[in-house]
Order: C-alpha cells, then sequence, then structure tokens
C-alpha cells in the first residue's frame, strides 16, 4: 500500500533522521532527509514528497516557516510534526498552520510512529 | 506612589469610631424625640381630660337647670290647681251673697255646675255650715229634718252643751260622707272659725279626720249676712251666719297631674310633705322609694302655699336628669375621642420624627460608607476609573497614574482612549457591544500604551453599572499592569521548553539507536547483547516519563494545562498500557489481571488520563515484589467510572498516609526496593484528576498490597454532579 511513497524528513540531528530513514525504509517507503528548513523548502519545489515529517527547531528556516510556505505555495500532502517541543501553544500553532499530526520525539518508538504515519500514505 | 502610602489602619479606626459616634447621636436624636412626644401626648392628654370634666360639669349644671325648671312646673301647675280649687270657695259664697236663703237645691245645683269631678277632682267635699245659737238648736235640726226628708234623723254633733253650734249643713256630694251631715265644727275648731269669722279672709283649718274623711284638708270662708257693713271685727262678728268649707284631698289634688314617665326619668321621686314633714302624698320611680333611700340625686324643696297653708314639695332626681342619651354619654365621648386623638397625633409625630431620624442615620451611615468606599478605592494599588455611559471619565484613582502615566486631573473628562487605541478597531467594536448593548461585563487582557509612549499589557476588568430599572449609568474599570507577570511567564515558559527539549533530544537518539540495534537493522545481536539493549531501552521510557511528568507538572502549577475532550475506550488503553509495561512485569514474573465489565467509554483527556493510570500502573509493578499481582478493575457508577488498581505489594506504612499525595512523597519502606522514584508521580495523578473533575481514593496495608480508587466523571456534563459523593 505504501509503495513507492516518498517520504521526506526534515531533522537537523542527522544522527536521529538517519535512525528514522534506516528504520522506515524497512516498510517500503522511500525516505529522504534534509538537514533544515531551507532545504526542505527545495526539495518540496523539485518534488512534493508523500508525506513530511518536519522538525519545529532547526537553524535558519525553522519548522513554523516551513508549514506557512507550503500552504502559501497550495500543497496538499500531509505534514506530520516530529518534535521535541511539547507545549501546548506549539501543537496549537502548527494546527493553525495546517499540520496533519503533531507527535514529541521522545515519546514513540519507531513501530509506534510507524502505525501512526501509515493513514497518511494511503 | 501617593496611593501606597495611605494608612490603612486609618481610615479603618476612624470609621469604626464614625460608627459609634453615629450610634450614640441616633439614640440621644431618638430620646429627645421621644421626650417631646410624650410630652406633647401629655398636654393634649390633659386638655382632652380638663374639656371632659368641662363638658360633664356642664352637663350637670343643664340636668339641674332642666330639673329646677320641671320643679318649678310642678310647684307651678301644683300651686295653680291649689288655688283654683279653694277659689271655689269664694263661688259659694257668692252664692250666699246673691241671695238671703240659700235653699238646699240651689246649693246641689252650684255643686253641680261646678262639676267637682272633672274640674276640681281635689275636692273631696263642700259643705256649707250654718251659726246655730244654742237657743235655735232644736228648731234648726227639725227645719233640716223637715228639709232633707231622707235623713229624718238629723241632728248636730258631738251632742254637747255650746253657746253655739257651726253643723254642716249642706254637703256635696252627699254619698260617701254622710258622717260629715250634722258634725259641729265647733267642737273640734272653734278658735279659727272665730279667727276666720273675724278676719273675712279664707282659711285653712287643718285636717280633719271623721268617717271617711282621714286627714283631708279643710279650707273654710265666711258668709255675713247680706246688706250689712263687715267692715270691723265687731259688724263682721255680728252678722256671721256661717261658713263655706272645703275638704281638699291631696291625693286627688296631684295624681291626675303628675304622671312619671319611666322612659325618661330614672330614681325620679315627688314627695309632697305638709309642716310637720308628714307625707301627704308620694310618687316614684320605681315605685316604693323615698328621697331618704337615694343619694346623688339631685334633691328640689319648693312650698305650696295658700291661706296660710304651708306645704312641701320635695323631688329628688337622677344627676342626668331630663338629658337624651346622647347627651349623658358626650363627656365620655369627648374624652375617649380626646384621648384618641392625642394618641394619634403622637402616633402620627413619632412615625413622622422617627422615619426622619431613620432617614438621618441611614444618611449618615451612607456617608460614612461613602467615605470608607472612597478611602478604599483611593488607596487601592490597581487602576480603577468610573465613566458615564459614554464611556467619559468621571473618576480616576491614584493608581492609574502608575498604570498609564496620567494623573487622575489629566484624564478626568476624557475617554480611555489617550492610553488605549493599541488593539485592531474590531476588538474595541466588540468590546463595547458586550458591555454597553449586552451589558455584560468584559474580563481579558488588552496592550495599551503609556503617556511615555511605551506599551503595557493590562489585565482588564469592566463592569457596567446599571441602576434598577437596568438602565446603564456607566462603568467601572479596573486595570492591573501585567506586562512584567507576563515577561517572566514567558521566559519561565520558554526556559521550560527549551529544558525539554534539550533533554529530549538525546533521549530520542539513544533510544532510537536502541531500537534500531534492537530490531536487527545494524547486525544480529548475542542474547547477553539483546538483555543489555533491552534494559537500556526501559532506562529510556523511564526517563521519557519522567520528562513528561516534570513538564506536565510545571504546566499544571503555571494553569497553563488546557483539558482535551477525546473519546477514550478504558479497555483499549489499559491494554496499550500493559503492551507498554509489558517488559518489566514480565521480567519480575508479575501477573497483571485486567478486568473491564464491558467497553467503558469516557469522553475526557486522553493523554492526562492515560498520565493517570500510567503512574498508577507502573507503581503497582514497581512497588509489588517478584510473582505479585496487579489487578484493574473498571465499572460503571452511575454517572461515574469507578477504577480500581490493586496490587500485592509493599504497601504504604499507616504512619505516612496522610501525606501519599503530596509532592517528592516516598514512602519508607519502598525507598531500599527502588532509588529511582520522583515522587511526583502520586502528586501528578492527584492533580490530573482533581483537574479532570474526579476524585481518587486509596486503602493500604504494609506489606499486604495497596488499592487506589479512581473516580472519573463519564462527560464532562457530569462535572456538576460529582459532588454527588462518587466513592459511596
Amino acid at each position: 500500500m505504501s509503495q513507492n511513497k516518498r517520504i521526506l524528513i526534515a531533522e537537523d540531528e542527522e544522527f536521529i533522521a538517519n535512525l528514522y530513514k534506516i528504520n522506515l525504509e524497512k516498510h517500503d517507503v522511500t525516505v529522504d532527509v534534509v538537514p533544515e528548513g531551507k532545504a526542505a523548502i527545495t526539495s518540496i519545489e523539485q518534488s512534493p514528497p508523500d508525506l513530511l515529517l518536519l522538525d519545529l527547531l532547526m537553524p535558519d528556516t525553522d519548522g513554523f516557516q516551513v508549514l506557512e510556505h507550503i500552504r502559501k505555495q497550495g500543497h496538499t500532502f500531509p505534514v506530520v510534526i516530529l518534535t521535541n517541543l511539547s507545549q501546548d501553544i506549539d501543537k496549537k500553532k502548527c494546527q493553525e498552520l495546517g499540520a496533519a499530526d503533531f507527535f514529541v520525539k521522545s515519546d514513540l518508538s519507531v513501530e509506534e510512529l510507524w502505525g501512526k504515519l501509515q493513514q497518511y500514505l494511503l | 506612589m501617593p496611593a501606597g502610602d495611605t494608612p490603612i489602619v486609618h481610615p479603618a479606626y476612624h470609621s469604626s469610631m464614625t460608627e459609634q459616634a453615629h450610634g450614640a447621636l441616633h439614640r440621644r436624636r431618638h430620646g429627645i424625640v421621644m421626650t417631646i412626644g410624650v410630652v406633647f401626648f401629655l398636654l393634649l392628654a390633659g386638655v382632652s381630660i380638663g374639656v371632659w370634666r368641662y363638658a360633664q360639669q356642664d352637663m350637670y349644671h343643664r340636668a339641674q337647670e332642666k330639673f329646677e325648671r320641671e320643679v318649678l312646673n310642678i310647684q307651678q301647675l301644683l300651686q295653680d290647681r291649689l288655688d283654683d280649687h279653694v277659689q271655689v270657695l269664694y263661688n259659694a259664697q257668692g252664692l250666699f251673697i246673691a241671695s238671703m236663703l240659700v235653699e238646699r237645691s240651689e246649693w246641689s245645683q252650684l255643686v253641680n255646675r261646678l262639676s267637682f269631678k272633672q274640674r276640681f277632682p281635689g275636692i273631696s267635699f263642700m259643705a256649707y255650715i250654718e251659726r246655730v245659737d244654742a237657743t235655735q238648736k232644736t228648731p234648726f235640726q227639725e227645719s233640716v229634718r223637715s228639709d232633707l226628708l231622707t235623713y229624718p234623723a238629723f241632728t248636730i254633733y258631738p251632742d254637747e252643751k255650746r253657746d253655739e253650734y257651726f253643723p254642716i249643713k249642706y254637703l256635696e256630694p252627699f254619698t260617701g260622707n254622710e258622717e260629715l251631715l250634722g258634725w259641729d265644727l265647733g267642737y273640734e275648731k272653734e278658735a279659727i272659725l272665730r279667727r276666720v269669722g273675724d278676719s273675712g279672709e279664707l282659711a285653712a283649718a287643718g285636717r280633719i279626720y271623721r268617717g271617711n274623711i282621714q286627714g283631708d284638708y279643710l279650707f273654710i270662708l265666711p258668709v255675713y249676712k247680706n246688706g250689712v257693713p263687715v267692715d270691723t271685727v265687731k259688724e263682721r262678728r255680728s252678722s256671721l251666719i256661717g261658713f263655706v268649707a272645703l275638704g281638699i284631698r291631696p291625693v286627688l289634688l296631684l295624681d291626675e297631674h303628675i304622671v312619671l314617665q319611666r322612659d325618661t326619668h330614672t330614681n325620679f321621686i315627688i314627695e309632697l310633705v305638709d309642716e310637720n314633714d308628714e307625707i301627704l302624698w308620694q310618687r316614684s320611680m320605681p315605685r316604693g322609694l323615698t328621697i331618704a333611700d337615694v343619694s346623688g340625686n339631685i334633691v328640689q324643696q319648693v312650698s305650696l302655699t295658700t291661706t296660710g297653708l304651708a306645704w312641701k314639695l320635695k323631688v329628688s332626681g337622677p344627676p342626668d336628669f331630663g338629658l337624651a342619651a346622647a347627651e349623658i354619654k358626650m363627656p365620655q365621648l369627648i374624652l375617649l375621642g380626646g384621648m384618641g386623638f392625642s394618641f394619634l397625633i403622637f402616633a402620627v409625630y413619632y412615625l413622622i420624627a422617627s422615619s426622619r431620624l431613620h432617614a438621618l442615620a441611614l444618611a449618615g451611615r451612607m456617608t460614612s460608607e461613602l467615605g470608607k468606599f472612597q478611602l478604599a478605592v483611593r488607596g487601592a494599588s490597581n487602576h480603577i476609573v468610573i465613566t458615564d455611559s459614554e464611556g467619559i471619565i468621571l473618576y480616576a484613582n491614584p493608581a492609574v497614574e502608575k498604570t498609564t502615566g496620567y494623573s487622575p486631573q489629566e484624564i478626568i473628562g476624557q475617554t480611555s482612549r489617550i492610553w488605549g487605541r493599541q488593539m485592531p478597531p474590531a476588538f474595541y467594536a466588540q468590546l463595547w457591544k458586550t458591555i454597553k448593548e449586552n451589558k455584560v461585563p468584559y474580563n481579558g487582557e488588552i496592550t495599551n500604551r503609556r503617556k511615555d509612549g511605551t506599551q503595557y499589557d493590562a489585565l482588564v476588568h469592566i463592569s457596567p453599572i446599571l441602576d434598577k430599572g437596568g438602565n446603564l449609568f456607566g462603568f467601572v474599570g479596573i486595570e492591573e499592569d501585567i506586562t512584567t507577570r507576563k515577561r517572566l511567564e514567558k521566559t519561565r515558559s520558554e526556559f521550560v521548553s527549551l529544558v525539554s527539549h534539550q533533554l529530549r533530544t538525546p533521549l530520542t537518539a539513544m533510544r532510537l539507536a536502541l531500537e534500531t540495534l534492537l530490531n536487527g537493522s545494524a547486525g544480529p545481536l548475542s542474547d547477553e547483547q539483546r538483555t543489555m539493549l533491552l534494559r537500556s531501552k526501559e532506562y529510556s521510557v523511564h526517563m521519557s516519563e519522567t520528562i513528561f511528568t516534570m513538564l506536565t507538572i510545571a504546566h499544571l502549577e503555571a494553569g497553563r494545562i488546557s483539558i482535551g475532550q477525546d473519546t477514550v475506550n478504558l479497555k483499549e488503553l489499559f491494554n496499550g498500557l500493559r503492551m507498554e509495561y509489558e517488559p518489566e512485569y514480565l521480567r519480575k514474573k508479575q501477573i497483571i489481571s485486567c478486568d473491564c465489565h464491558g467497553d467503558i467509554v469516557l469522553s475526557s483527556d486522553a493523554k492526562l488520563l492515560r498520565e493517570v493510570l500510567a503512574n498508577v500502573i507502573s507503581n503497582a509493578i514497581k512497588y509489588t515484589p517478584d510473582s505479585g499481582t496487579i489487578t484493574v478493575k473498571a465499572v460503571k457508577e452511575g454517572a461515574f467510572v469507578h477504577i480500581d488498581v490493586s496490587d500485592t505489594g509493599y504497601g504504604i506504612p499507616r504512619v505516612q498516609q496522610d501525606r501519599v499525595f503530596k509532592k517528592f512523597f516516598r514512602g519508607t519502606n519502598v525507598v531500599k526496593h527502588d532509588t529511582s522514584g520522583t515522587g511526583l508521580g502520586l502528586y501528578l495523578v492527584h492533580s490530573l484528576i482533581t483537574l479532570l473533575h474526579g476524585r481518587v481514593t486509596f486503602v493500604s496495608e504494609e506489606n499486604r498490597g495497596t488499592t487506589f480508587s479512581i473516580f472519573l466523571p463519564l462527560s464532562p456534563s457530569h462535572h456538576e454532579s460529582k459532588q454527588e459523593n462518587p466513592d459511596r
């Protein structure tokens, strides 16, 4: 079902991003990783992914700016926020900017994350 | 600032003194009002009594006058009657003057003509007494006998030898008075007969007792020869031929004319007494009373005199003689009316005076209250303004200067726009709609601008002031400058956010790495390696949970937790938690049983509820020795769900049980088994359940186990009914 789907991960911690990539690719999806917001925007403009896993705190352009850009450009792929910020105010802001879901990285195992992402790759 | 410098003790002390002074003043005024009222009442009452006494005296006086008039009437009537009666004798005398010899038939005619019974009922008889010389006795007797054929035994009696006799020759009415015929009055009344004969005047000759005549009064008038002079005593003596006599019976004289009317007189007594005070005649109402029997009556005595006779008429009547019932009651009515009027005047005066006093006291108290109120507003540290219904500022307290930079004098007469206008116009439109049209208070945060141009955040409360009819009178606005507080809160929030982020990032890396190793993505693992990595993963999960707990508590205490409304299936929640804690309880060879009656679904915050149950269940696992049992039971009870988490663990020492839900609490008996606890778990459980409108209790026995009982509303609409003692 998720074959040929492409997930873009915007995550400044390269080690973490790669661990997500390794574990998610076991489920037959293509995972691309970008280290910050600007690169994410560039990647999206070149080829929009089927799902974007977006970190919020990133150097230069942060996750909120990326979300705003995506909405302005009229992209419709789902964006799931994967961050270690957990305040309600952040969560609320992301919802307002059109994020599909909001997860705290440290609270989820990779398998739990995959369980929750599948609905966006149908 | 000046407002802060105002001593708070001063006005309170001052006002309490003022209140005492008001009380004393009020009591003194009340005393004066009462005294004036009572004096006034007594004066009016005194006047009433005076008028009553005057009216009573006047009444008695009028009664007396009436009585006297009545007595005079009676006297006049009787006197006239008596005189009339006696005058009859002159008629009889006239008969003798007119003719030398008066025949018996002429005498009868005269008497009949006078119709005694009708016109002179008091006359018991009228007689002609002839002067009979001793030598003429026999011829006189024979002449009468021949004249009076029906009375052949006529004789002068008593039979006694005398020079002259004065026998009754003619007598009318004859029937009943027969015994008088021939009676010689000279025998008893010679002296008076001679005196009357000498004087030529009508005279009373005392009472007579003879036969049926018992005590009648006798009046006599001399009769002289015709045609001879009777100017001197001597002439009269020589020419006397006899007397005409009249018997007057007082009973007959009076009865006819005195009528006592039962309706008008009570205790009314009339007595006629003679000169010897012997009662001649008496009438009373009621019958049988005499003047001596009655006291308190008016008594009047008048004389009836005729021809030397002196009768006394004694009349006794009630003090209110002759007055109508209304006249008699008038004095009492005047007294009652006067007293009633006095009391009415007193009552009206007292009511008016006391309501005026009350108003004065109220005004005094209000002035004092207003003073206190003004002091309180002046001294308040919050900025307070009072405006009219258009927002024009009528009053501003000194604290206004601290928040806005404008002095009260600068802003009175202005509107709050001079420090406002920092929010979008739509916001102000909505605000005005709320307070002016909907007339409900507004509460919220507004950004304003000080006189020096800097912005500040204010917590604003604006209340419309409505009169009794619900009409808008104005507004009271209270502002609190929360700029500093907001800045501190923001800093704190950012700090917590940053710390948690910084802690979580390495944790995430560790957790992901461990998971990647464990799922074999980095190559196969030996059993020993796998065991070590599994334990590492457990620690990382615990750490993640601890961070979550601490952040939740931080948010909770800052009041920044928002409660979501999710549909939570308890069974699914338990199963998820059981899976999560599976490595731990399997390692400790514990048995977890889950007993949920049917699918219990509640509307609550899923994340917070999960946090509550995760804490309670992980505690149970952590503080129950190997091979122990943990039982989770859930059952619906009315509008609540009742969840029991029981274990066969170490329990909580009895002496510590009252501190279980306090922050950093750790049982002294469990510290030796587990050193990793923070003492925050049950504190968080208690705080979150309270936030979710639930309740948590526990029963514990050391070394036997603990049961935590959680009661939560099935839906937020049941929050109100949570007071119904959900743990029953």
